[in-house]
């Protein structure tokens, strides 16, 4: 009897742990099932650009994106197939954000200079020290900056404790390496911090007017594809800055954030820092959004 | 002197009219100590030179003598016409016109001399004196007004030759006569020697050099070369052209408009000089004159014959003479004698196969990242070529991969590190993709050119770097199988149909990579700045301690206790020692030193005071186990009582229980 009891107790702590593991993996097996689902979108979309579709394409990366997220190369191939039709705001968008994560690929780079070019843009040459500090991301030098942060509060909790431990040389020169890395972290984070509120126009002949309203005048034109600083937003406008010193309210459908604050990937739109109002669309194809 | 300037415009080159005195400097200061020397020797009147003055009577009534050095020159030479006038209120020398020679003024100098309170000034002008034509000039008497009555000098002769000589040339003059001649017959850059007129060079107010850093070259090799406008200092000059190279055997780098300024001195002679810094490459091979041209206007400074009908003008100051000065422009080409270039044809035996066309001196150097990637995932080989020579011909290193790699069209920048443009370093950057996880390195590159020291063909090769390739997640095969047959060609992806023009597109990628769910920075997540407080708090935890640690450590009250803590232990330790070697003397000791010190720290008093009555009187029944280990101690010393280890450690166990109840209760002493 008391074996049956066993056994019985036995079978039961199995099923629970077997049945433990299902739920426990079950997750693991539909990500990996996403995973998968993200690649082969993308992998058709790969597909439908190299034979010219590139409206297929859009809709595959996009549908790629809001099923894995951001990659680099993904936001690549989604600005060449925006590129290749011609769109060049939407182009010069997803090439910033590819470039935003990962600065130092030299496709993008080179594909952006194209599409500034193909839209009658000249952005002027980056100083030396502005390239130093653009080779890592905003969060590669948050990390670096919090590493040696950390590292250097360590070293100082440990001579509360232990006095003197910071005179040895090496711990000492350490210390100064950690500062150092720490401002320099500082210096990149607020070069790399000015880029946040960065939007680029997509819209065609956006016309800037000097207040937020339909009827307002307009004070001019602004170029697709251009890099503006987002300042605010008023029912449905935005407030814009050019790197000349123009600026003026523009239809929100006219303009993207490179860096969206929602995590929205269908709209891959984005509201301006600092702001209260939102926009809605990334303008361009109307249709490639409502995938 | 002032330095040519070049505007914008114009490419004018302004060089102001002055006293040239490194020319002059010789004979002028000759003839000026000469008549400083005359001015000195009292009484005398011995003049100097040819032409000594008016034998005056004194310095008081004024004297005016000229001197002529030297007396014979050579067409295209100069004389200085020195002429002196002494005197109170003596006014400025006029010269009488010569037919065939020409007169510039100079400048002047003056010497003040007071005697018995009589002052007298002595004045010496300089003229530079040129002929037009050779033969026997007399230079009429310099007449000046001295003391309101005119005085004049003595008349001086000078001698002009028809032709120049090489060993007197020092007061070479620019001619107009001479501007378009070119008689020199072809040279070779080696022929010119530095700081040296060369024979069709000598007296010409401007002349143009071409200076190539070798007699000879090979098809395609780029031979730098300075292109040099020489200007005798003292003539204005707009350039109106930049110089032309001519022969159709070259090809020959844009010039820079803004030339190197700089000066001089040829043969004792200060030109201004312009230098064109550039490079020409040879295009067929045999024997090529090279030439070049210049177009300028020449301003040649002119001295006014006029006389004023008033006498001496308000301008008729040295000071002036700047800006009223006439100049007589005249259009010139400048031309250099035709240089001889040999070009030597590429040798066609052991010709490299990637053999592009480079010629000089190259270094190759290549990179590849990341040296660890997985399958599928892009990488780049930056390849970079230093050097000099040809790097228009420089063309991209061979990368020797096979059918397990997939690789991009390089892109090339060049980066020169001279102006014209042979050194720099040229830079290429290509994508590869390996397509295979057994590949363990990316493979070597090659380059070859022709090395012009050497002579012979150069192949440079760099190591295969090593790679660490992991099992890709983009999985291109499993791409090619979800979409067809998209990615089996070996091109990277390109798309076709009606964007298929845009062929300076980079292509698409094939690896989707790592992804992330949101482009929001790590600064801007809340749970990432509230962690931010773990470090902040650790610094300030760590000042705090460290800042208690040395309040701790200068406290006298802090270190009396550890001292006495210290000593307690000690105490303690022998009497554990003690114990163990049956001594009771030695226990009882230690005891007492243990007590003392702790009693004696808690009331404040030197330990060897405290006695068993104090303690009894202060702590009473409180410490009966120190009380009876004192009293104890002095039964061991004067009755011999004898204490086994075990009652040994009993006291010892109670006199440390005691003493810690002690230390932490620390009750006020009874007084």
């Amino acid at each position: 009897m008391s074996i049956f009891n066993k056994s019985k107790s036995g079978s039961i702590l199995i099923f629970t742990l077997v049945l433990g593991m299902m739920a426990l993996l079950s997750p693991l097996e539909n990500t990996a099932a996403e995973v998968n689902m993200g690649q082969d979108l993308f992998a058709q979309g790969n597909a439908a650009y190299a034979k010219g579709n590139y409206d297929r394409a859009i809709v595959h990366y996009r549908a790629a994106l809001d099923r894995e997220g951001y990659t680099p190369s993904l936001l690549y191939n989604l600005g060449n197939a925006y590129y290749m039709k011609n769109e060049i705001g939407q182009s010069i968008l997803n090439y910033e954000r590819a470039l935003y994560l990962d600065p130092g690929n030299a496709d993008v780079a080179a594909n952006l200079a194209l599409a500034r070019k193909k839209a009658g843009l000249v952005i002027p040459d980056p100083s030396s020290w502005k390239v130093f500090f653009n080779g890592l991301t905003l969060n590669g030098w948050t990390w670096a900056g919090v590493i040696a942060f950390f590292i250097f509060s360590l070293m100082i909790l440990v001579n509360g404790f232990r006095p003197g431990v910071l005179k040895r040389p090496v711990l000492k020169m350490m210390a100064c390496l950690c500062l150092l890395l720490f401002m320099a972290a500082g210096a990149g984070m607020a070069v790399q911090y000015e880029n946040l509120n960065h939007g680029i126009i997509t819209g065609e002949n956006a016309r800037l007017r000097v207040s937020p309203f339909d009827s307002a005048a307009a004070s001019g034109i602004v170029k697709r594809g251009k890099v503006v600083n987002l300042a605010d937003t008023y029912e449905g406008y935005v407030f814009i800055k050019e790197t000349n010193g123009q600026s003026g309210w523009i239809p929100e459908d006219a303009v993207s954030a490179i860096l969206p604050t929602d995590d929205n990937h269908q709209t891959l739109t984005s509201i301006p820092r600092s702001t209260v109002g939102k926009i809605n669309s990334g303008g361009g194809n109307p249709d490639m959004n409502k995938t | 002197m002032e330095h040519p300037k070049t505007n914008m415009g114009e490419k004018a080159i302004t060089l102001r009219r002055m006293p040239n005195r490194r020319r002059l400097g010789a004979g002028a200061m000759f003839l000026l100590a000469a008549g400083a020397l005359a001015l000195f020797s009292s009484g005398s009147q011995a003049g100097w030179g040819k032409g000594s003055g008016n034998s005056a009577a004194g310095v008081s009534h004024g004297r005016v003598s000229a001197a002529i050095e030297p007396g014979s020159i050579a067409m295209g030479e100069a004389a200085i016409l020195v002429v002196q006038i002494s005197g109170e209120q003596a006014g400025q020398p006029a010269l009488n016109p010569v037919d065939g020679l020409r007169f510039y003024s100079m400048g002047r100098s003056s010497q003040y001399q007071s005697i018995n309170g009589r002052v007298s000034a002595t004045t010496s002008y300089l003229f530079q004196v040129q002929a037009e034509r050779a033969g026997d000039f007399v230079i009429p008497p310099v007449e000046a007004t001295i003391g309101g009555k005119i005085r004049k000098s003595k008349p001086v002769t000078l001698r002009v030759a028809q032709e120049a000589s090489r060993h007197s040339r020092r007061n070479v003059l620019p001619s107009s006569n001479r501007l378009s001649q070119n008689g020199a017959s072809n040279y070779t850059g080696d022929d010119i020697k530095k700081g040296q007129l060369m024979s069709w060079e000598e007296g010409k107010p401007a002349f143009l050099r071409v200076l190539p850093r070798a007699g000879r070259a090979y098809v395609g090799e780029l031979l730098p070369m300075e292109i040099k406008a020489y200007f005798h200092q003292g003539i204005q000059a707009t350039l109106r052209t930049l110089p032309v190279i001519q022969g159709g055997a070259f090809a020959c780098r844009e010039l820079k408009d803004k030339p190197e300024q700089t000066q001089e001195i040829l043969d004792g002679i200060p030109y201004n000089v312009l230098t064109w810094y550039t490079a020409m490459s040879a295009v067929k091979e045999g024997e090529h004159p090279v030439s070049a041209e210049l177009d300028a206007i020449l301003g040649i400074p002119e001295q006014s014959r006029r006389r004023s009908p008033f006498g001496r003008g308000l301008f008729d100051d040295d000071f002036f003479s700047g800006f009223f000065q006439n100049t007589r422009e005249e259009l010139v080409k400048l031309t250099n004698p035709r240089l001889k270039i040999s070009v030597l044809p590429l040798p066609k035996l052991a010709r490299p196969k990637d053999f592009s066309g480079a010629v000089g001196r190259f270094k190759l150097s290549a990179t590849a990242t990341p040296q660890k990637s997985m399958v599928g995932d892009p990488i780049t080989i930056k390849m970079c070529i230093k050097g000099t020579g040809n790097f228009a011909r420089v063309s991209t290193p061979v990368l020797n991969v096979n059918k397990d790699w997939k690789t991009y069209r390089p892109s090339a920048s060049f980066k020169a590190l001279n102006s014209a443009g042979y050194t720099g370093e040229k830079s290429f950057e290509q994508a590869i993709i390996p397509m295979n996880r057994s590949i363990k390195t990316v493979p070597p590159v090659t380059f070859s050119y022709f090395d012009t020291e050497k002579e012979q063909y150069v192949t440079l090769k760099t190591k295969a770097i090593p790679l660490t390739l992991t099992a890709g997640t983009a999985r291109p095969p499993a791409t090619a199988k979800a979409v067809g047959n998209v990615n089996e060609s070996e091109e990277p992806v390109q798309a076709e149909g009606k964007g298929s023009g845009n062929k300076n597109l980079a292509p698409i990628h094939v690896a989707m990579g790592p992804t992330v769910k949101s482009l929001r920075p790590l600064v801007e997540n809340p749970w990432f700045i509230g962690a931010q407080g773990f470090p902040v708090g650790a610094i300030f935890l760590g000042l705090f301690f460290s800042r208690r640690q040395k309040k701790r450590s200068n406290d006298p009250g802090i270190i009396r206790k550890k001292q006495v803590k210290q000593k307690v232990s000690d105490s303690i330790r022998k009497m554990d020692r003690a114990i163990t070697a049956h001594d009771a003397n030695a226990f009882f000791d230690a005891c007492r030193a243990a007590s003392q010190e702790q009693l004696g720290e808690i009331w404040g008093q030197a330990p060897h005071s405290i006695t068993l009555a104090e303690i009894k009187h202060h702590l009473g029944d409180h410490v009966t186990g120190i009380a009876k280990v004192f009293e104890k101690a002095d039964a061991a010393v004067y009755s011999g009582e004898s204490f086994g280890p075990e009652k040994l450690q009993k006291f010892r166990d109670m006199v440390v229980r005691e003493l810690k109840d002690l230390n932490h209760a620390q009750p006020a002493p009874h007084h």
